[in-house]
Parts: structure tokens; sequence; C-alpha cells
């Protein structure tokens, strides 16, 4: 729950920034902000899978969590059309659409990366390998990420874009296929900033 | 109806092994996507029926069953086969959410996955798609083209011209990427 409380965190910066945290905003942001709830079942589901392939596979109230835990799974699926895989490790302080569509199947996540709507982030069925995802990473909406790929730390997706290959850390990528629009930027802005046109800042940028 | 329902069964299935009651209600709680197909064959099957007297009948009582289970599936998974398109046996669907299939005509063993969007969105007669396509994520087909049997449209493809058989095609605007590729694994 540690995990979920540094999403909490981000997600309340995002929405009210520079405010802090307290016991009110941060009930009303769970119970309003979709993104939250798909993280909070993930979570939990995290850790009924760990348990269920560990040693204690079968035991009697794993399988009694098991079944509201899959009815409350089910719920979020339908309310955010969204799918996460229950074996990706995701770190805390991680950020989800709450417009919903997502499919998300990385094998790792790092701490601080905000993913935008309608994205989808999977397996190639070429070969069955996983994303991989860094830190502080910025991924844009309609976004495509699949295969066996590595995301480096603070690397930036404009929306649109399908990428197959692995990236290295703080570049921007752009269009479908994906080539490289950037170096060396600094997406801190658009993971702060969820108003921010992420195309217009990307070329304003680009522009100095 | 039910020829065409056992083939989808057995494409989601993807085992040797004949499917048994067990399976088949596991197989349509995880599978959105199949419940879905389970929804357009109904719907098609009552379609047939309005052809005679006392099938028109029928089908006049069990319609407002179709549409309740249509509104369900669009609302709950956002998946749309409508009863304009013209599916083939055994479509296999991957995932759920922003699926529209309208107006194309599909051949059998085909693949779509998540945000697969098939079907003019003017008027027009609609794309046709060969035998064992496979159609990857956010693939977008809305132009009157012909798919051949066999090729393989990449996640994220948007198909604005025709392809010949087992091509691959990839990027927006889509281009073929690799002549004879052959999509037998994962299909």
């Amino acid at each position: 729950m540690a995990r979920f409380s540094a999403d909490l965190d981000l997600c309340h910066r995002r929405r009210w920034p520079g405010k802090p945290v307290r016991l009110l905003s941060g009930f009303w942001l769970l119970l309003s902000s979709r993104g939250l709830w798909l993280l909070l079942v993930h979570r939990l589901s995290h850790w009924w899978v760990s348990r269920w392939t560990g040693p204690s596979r079968g035991s009697w109230h794993l399988r009694l969590i098991g079944i509201p835990l899959s009815s409350l799974e089910w719920l979020v699926k339908v309310f955010t059309k969204s799918d996460i895989l229950g074996r990706s490790d995701i770190e805390g302080g991680v950020c989800m659409p709450d417009q919903g569509c997502l499919i998300f199947g990385a094998k790792k996540m790092g701490t601080g990366t905000v993913i935008g709507p309608r994205t989808t982030i999977g397996m190639s069925l070429a070969d069955g390998g996983l994303p991989e995802i860094g830190r502080n990473v910025w991924i844009g909406a309609d976004c495509v990420v699949y295969g066996s790929l590595t995301i480096g730390d603070g690397a930036t997706l404009l929306p649109g874009t399908a990428l197959t290959r692995s990236i290295p850390a703080g570049v921007v990528m752009q269009g479908n296929p994906a080539r490289m629009a950037l170096r060396d930027f600094d997406n801190t802005a658009l993971r702060e900033q969820p108003d921010l046109d992420a195309d217009a800042y990307v070329a304003a940028v680009r522009g100095n | 109806m039910f020829a065409h329902i056992r083939a989808d069964v057995l494409r989601f299935h993807r085992a040797d092994t004949t499917p048994g009651v067990r399976d088949l209600l596991r197989l349509a709680g995880d599978n959105f996507g199949l419940q879905a197909l389970f929804v357009y064959r109904f719907g098609r099957w009552l379609a047939s029926l309005r052809q005679h007297l006392p099938g028109w009948l029928l089908a006049a009582c069990l319609y407002p069953a179709y549409w309740l289970l249509v509104a369900f599936i669009r609302l709950a998974y956002g998946i749309r086969l409508e009863q304009s398109a013209d599916i083939g046996p055994g479509l296999y669907v991957g995932h759920f959410g922003r699926i529209r299939v309208a107006r194309c005509q599909i051949g059998p063993g085909c693949a779509i996955q998540q945000h697969v969007s098939i079907g003019p969105e003017a008027d027009g007669p609609g794309p046709v798609i060969g035998t064992g396509v496979w159609i990857g994520a956010h693939a977008t087909i809305t132009a009157s083209v012909h798919i051949g049997d066999g090729a393989t449209i990449a996640a994220g493809a948007m198909v604005n011209q025709d392809i010949p058989p087992r091509c691959l095609v990839l990027g927006n605007p889509g281009r073929i990427i690799q002549r004879d590729y052959d999509n037998s694994t994962f299909l």
C-alpha cells in the first residue's frame, strides 16, 4: 500500500499542483479518478498473483480472497475499459489515464511514469517478449508499444507513436513507425501538467 | 449459427482437446470478445429467421433481448460487431475496448485486437478481408480495400491500399514491409 499512496500523491499533484494531500481531498480523488481505481485493483491482484504462484498456491484463504477480488477486477475492467496484466511489476508513484481504454502488459514500469488514454503496451506475438519501461517516462495518448524492448528513463512518446524497438534515456519519439524527434529532453512539465499540449510543447522546445 | 459459434469457441480454446462445459464457461467468462461474438451470431441467426412467417414471429419476440445484449456489450466492453458486417467462422477477438466492425466482409479464421476499426466511415462498399488475416491493435481499415489471404496488419497500421496475400503491413500510412510473411505462429 506504500506504492499506492505514492500513486495517490502523484495524481494529487497533477490535479491540484502545490496543495498538500488531505484526508478529504485524497478520498475525493480516490472516488473520482478512474486511473486510481485501476492501480488499486492492480496492486491487490498483483499481490494475489504473487502469492498464488508462490508456495501457498491453492490455499483456502487465497481462494476466499480471490472471489471478491475477481468481481472487483471485472467491475473496474468494465468501468475503465482497461486491462492490466496481473504479474506486471509497477513501482509506486505512477499515473494511469482517467479516460481508460488502456491495455497494459509491461514486465516492469518505473516510478514517475505517466501513461495517456487509449494506449496499448503489450507483448509481441511473434516472439512473446514484454516491454520494460524505465522511470519518469511520459507516454501520450493512442500510443502502441509492443515487443521485448526497453524504454529508457525520462523518455517521451508523443501521442500516436507506434514503438517496436528499444530507446535510450531522455529522447522524444514521434510518429508511426516511431522516429526520434529530439534528444536530451526534460519531460517534467509534461508529467506534472495533464492539460499541456504535448506536440506544441515539444515543437516549442525544438524551435529554441 | 452453431457451426460458426463452434469455430469461434475452438479459436479461443487454442488447444487440441475438445472443450468441455467447464472450458466453455471459463472461455466465455474470461474472453469478452467471445461474448460479443455470441451476441453477433445470435443477431445474424435472428436476421436469417425472418425469411418465413413463424420464424419472423419468433425473431420479433427475441429481438428486444438481442438489443439489450448488444447495448450491454457495447457499454460494458466497448465492442461493436454490427450486423452489417459479414464475419466468417472462427474470428478471434483479443482484449476489448473501442473495437468497431461494420459493413465489411471478413473471411474465416481471422484475428482482431483491441481498438481495431474496420468498415467505412462514410458511404461505400467497405473492406473485404480474406482468410487467416491477423489484424493488430489500433489498426484502422476504413477505406474500401481488399486484403489478401494470410496478410498481417501490424499494430497501429492504417491501411489505405489493396494488400496482396501474405504481406506484412506496418505504419501510418500503411506500407508493405515484407512479402511472403508467415503469420501462422501467432494467428
